[in-house]
């Protein structure tokens, strides 16, 4: 039987990702109805296909000399976002409160640090001699999927229970559920949750090949919707059950698998449903609590309809939703952290950001999808991540315990 | 902080050790005699439907082959009853060398297929659609520490849900070349654990955070494929559980240590 379970303060968080650098720059973004998304630029030499979500700088800011080892750009981006709205400081304070091994670290990504073994082939290829790769490649520092966990427990100082969670686009969600079992099974005192994933060839060439990649920027909802524009982005938060709940707290989550299709989502939406519905249950919450709602909403037809289907059998058609995605472009691995930390902003603004780049609302769907942007508070707020392979995460978030 | 788990079975699969039976008198006896890796067979998995079966890779092959073996002596829907915690520290290695490889081309040509079995959850999602499995599923690395987070992390499952049983397992296979230089794995190793919430008849683990130095192998050809690949980490616990007897066992975490004690089930 599923029965509620404590809510959890979350006491610090921050988000980056193509439209700037720390929670403000994502409110201010969400409020001037500002688009990051951008034609692709030319990666490590070739030019990916549609639009993307890029974070400026990245090229350009090695990691300090002390973790040299890590440097790639996924971690670059970590340790920009963790530098964020005092973040770093939070997590190491937490560290010297709690005891280093008494925080716990469970960060999602899609491909860490993968653009470094790309590199490491093109110039194999170059040299003629693919059966060598260069002297510099370190797999188990940059491409290995624990790279990101490893790196900023390092740079924390944190050393209590980590892995690195990795299912596809709803990795950086399940780290809140995996986090909120280690707190309560007493493992740790506080874990660092989020997420980091970056622009690599592998994702924009693999989901293009999967005729997923929208010629122009993503239009979720949009009758003409026509795919996904690919975005980075890094985001944490810190959950502290006896901590001050500076940010908000993390009411429930819910898990599931569809056991449908590895590159398509169920368009009955079972698993969705049953993620949102554990969600609420351990939450404590009805549907009716629910103020807003934050979409997986891709802008491929098919995630787009089924996760349609999903909301309006639980919510049916007067919940307020949106997906983000036409600010950030789908940031997969790290699209639930950076969704949950726009919930968490949508919480305390009493913000509820329209569906950007919806021009004309796809008449099939019935789900209460936010034209206008609305300035009303909300108690409560429902993120959704999805992702390949069929699985299924939803976060229940709240202003108050 | 300690947490105690109940193990109601065992599945491997590995050059030498093809299953839990087989392998547990080699597992007692640490005779040194290693089947090649060249040898192992890659079993298509029966689980799948046709269409599916074709397009699983070999470390998918893999992780059914353990996870079948762990419930050779379940009902046959037992699957589908099962939470689900997919450990590997790198997942699909020959995919990941073949989707660099098209990368490294002039002209970049990416299958659909190649990119969906490149998600460090392909495998999960292969089981979820094999068994019409909708329960909740993970998939994670903690790099050479990947076997003890799966075991901490199906053990904070069943602290939050005592009734609902969870099937880790925790696969590697060796990469293929130029990317062994970067990772050098060079024996496949998978095996499964069906775990529950401890009873007074069963197996009980009782798992705890502790420092120090994790427990080797006493024989040199054992403790080398212990090292080979992060799965057979798991192999001195693996032993313990075949000598049947009580014993503490201190795995590599990826912070640290995990000693797991073991309590054989009444004789």
């Amino acid at each position: 039987m599923t029965t509620p379970h404590p809510a959890i303060a979350i006491s610090a968080m921050t988000t980056t990702s193509a439209v700037g650098a720390g929670v403000d720059a994502l409110r201010e973004a969400l409020l001037s109805e500002h688009s990051a998304l951008q034609p692709a630029p030319v990666v490590q030499g070739v030019q990916p296909p549609g639009y993307v979500g890029r974070v400026a700088g990245l090229d350009e800011s090695a990691l300090p000399a002390a973790w040299q080892e890590w440097d790639c750009r996924n971690n670059r981006l970590a340790w920009l976002a963790l530098q964020q709205d005092g973040f770093l400081d939070h997590a190491r304070s937490a560290v010297a409160r709690y005891g280093a091994d008494r925080v716990a670290v469970f960060l999602g990504t899609s491909t860490s640090g993968i653009a470094c073994t790309e590199i490491a082939y093109a110039e194999a290829a170059r040299s003629s001699n693919l059966e060598r790769l260069p002297e510099w490649y370190d797999y188990a520092h940059t491409h290995n999927i624990h790279s990101v966990s490893a790196f900023v427990a390092a740079a924390t100082g944190a050393s209590g229970p980590t892995h690195t969670i990795s299912t596809a686009c709803s990795s950086s969600a399940k780290v809140f559920a995996t986090a909120s079992r280690a707190l309560r099974a007493g493992l740790c005192d506080a874990a660092i949750v989020g997420g980091v994933d970056t622009l690599c060839l592998t994702t924009l060439f693999g989901f293009h090949a999967l005729q997923l990649v929208a010629p122009t920027p993503c239009r979720p909802a949009d009758a003409e919707r026509n795919g996904i524009s690919i975005g980075e982005a890094g985001g944490f938060a810190l959950l502290e059950p006896h901590g001050e709940p500076h940010r908000g707290f993390l009411l429930g989550a819910g898990e599931s698998s569809d056991a449908y299709h590895m590159s398509s989502p169920d368009p009955e939406g079972h698993g969705a449903v049953a993620a949102m519905r554990e969600a609420l249950t351990r939450g404590g919450c009805s549907p009716e609590d629910v103020g807003y709602i934050n979409l997986h909403g891709t802008g491929t037809r098919v995630n787009d309809a089924a996760e349609d289907t999903a909301v309006t059998t639980l919510f049916g058609g007067d919940t307020p939703c949106s997906s983000t995605k036409g600010w950030t472009g789908h940031t997969l691995g790290a699209a639930g952290i950076t969704e949950a930390v726009i919930c968490l902003l949508c919480l305390q603004h009493g913000l509820l950001p329209r569906s950007l780049n919806t021009q004309n609302l796809d008449p099939e769907l019935r789900a209460g999808i936010l034209l206008q942007t609305e300035h009303r508070p909300i108690r409560r707020a429902l993120s959704n991540s999805f992702g390949f392979g069929g699985t299924n995460c939803s976060l229940l978030l709240g202003a108050n315990a | 902080m300690n947490l105690t788990i109940g193990l109601r079975d065992i599945g491997i699969s590995a050059p030498g050790l093809e299953n839990w039976d087989s392998a547990r008198s080699r597992l007692r006896s640490l005779l040194p005699a290693h089947a090649e890796p060249a040898e192992f067979h890659y079993a298509p998995p029966e689980q799948l439907p046709r269409n599916e079966r074709r397009r699983a890779t070999r470390i998918t092959r893999l992780a059914f082959a353990a996870c079948a073996d762990a419930l050779r002596n379940q009902p046959a829907d037992t699957a589908s009853l099962l939470r689900t915690v997919f450990a590997t520290c790198s997942g699909d290695m020959d995919t990941l060398d073949g989707i660099c490889r098209a990368l490294a081309q002039p002209e970049i040509a990416l299958s659909p297929l190649q990119f969906h079995n490149s998600v460090h959850n392909a495998t999960a999602g292969y089981w979820s659609i094999a068994g019409g499995v909708r329960c909740a599923s993970t998939s994670i690395s903690a790099f050479d520490g990947t076997f003890a987070a799966g075991l901490l992390e199906a053990a904070t499952q069943l602290a939050d849900a005592p009734a609902q049983p969870v099937l880790m397992v925790c696969y590697d296979i060796p990469p293929p070349q130029p990317l062994q230089q970067g990772r050098p794995v060079t024996r496949p190793f998978a095996l499964a654990l069906l775990l529950e919430a401890a009873t007074s008849t069963g197996w009980q683990m009782t798992l705890s955070a502790q420092t120090g130095t994790e427990t080797p192998l006493p024989e040199p050809a054992w403790e080398q494929l212990r090292l080979d690949n992060a799965a057979a980490r798991s192999l001195p616990l693996l032993r313990q559980l075949a000598l049947g007897t009580a014993g503490s066992i201190d795995l590599p975490g990826a912070s640290g240590i995990l000693r797991v004690d073991c309590t054989p089930q009444p004789a």
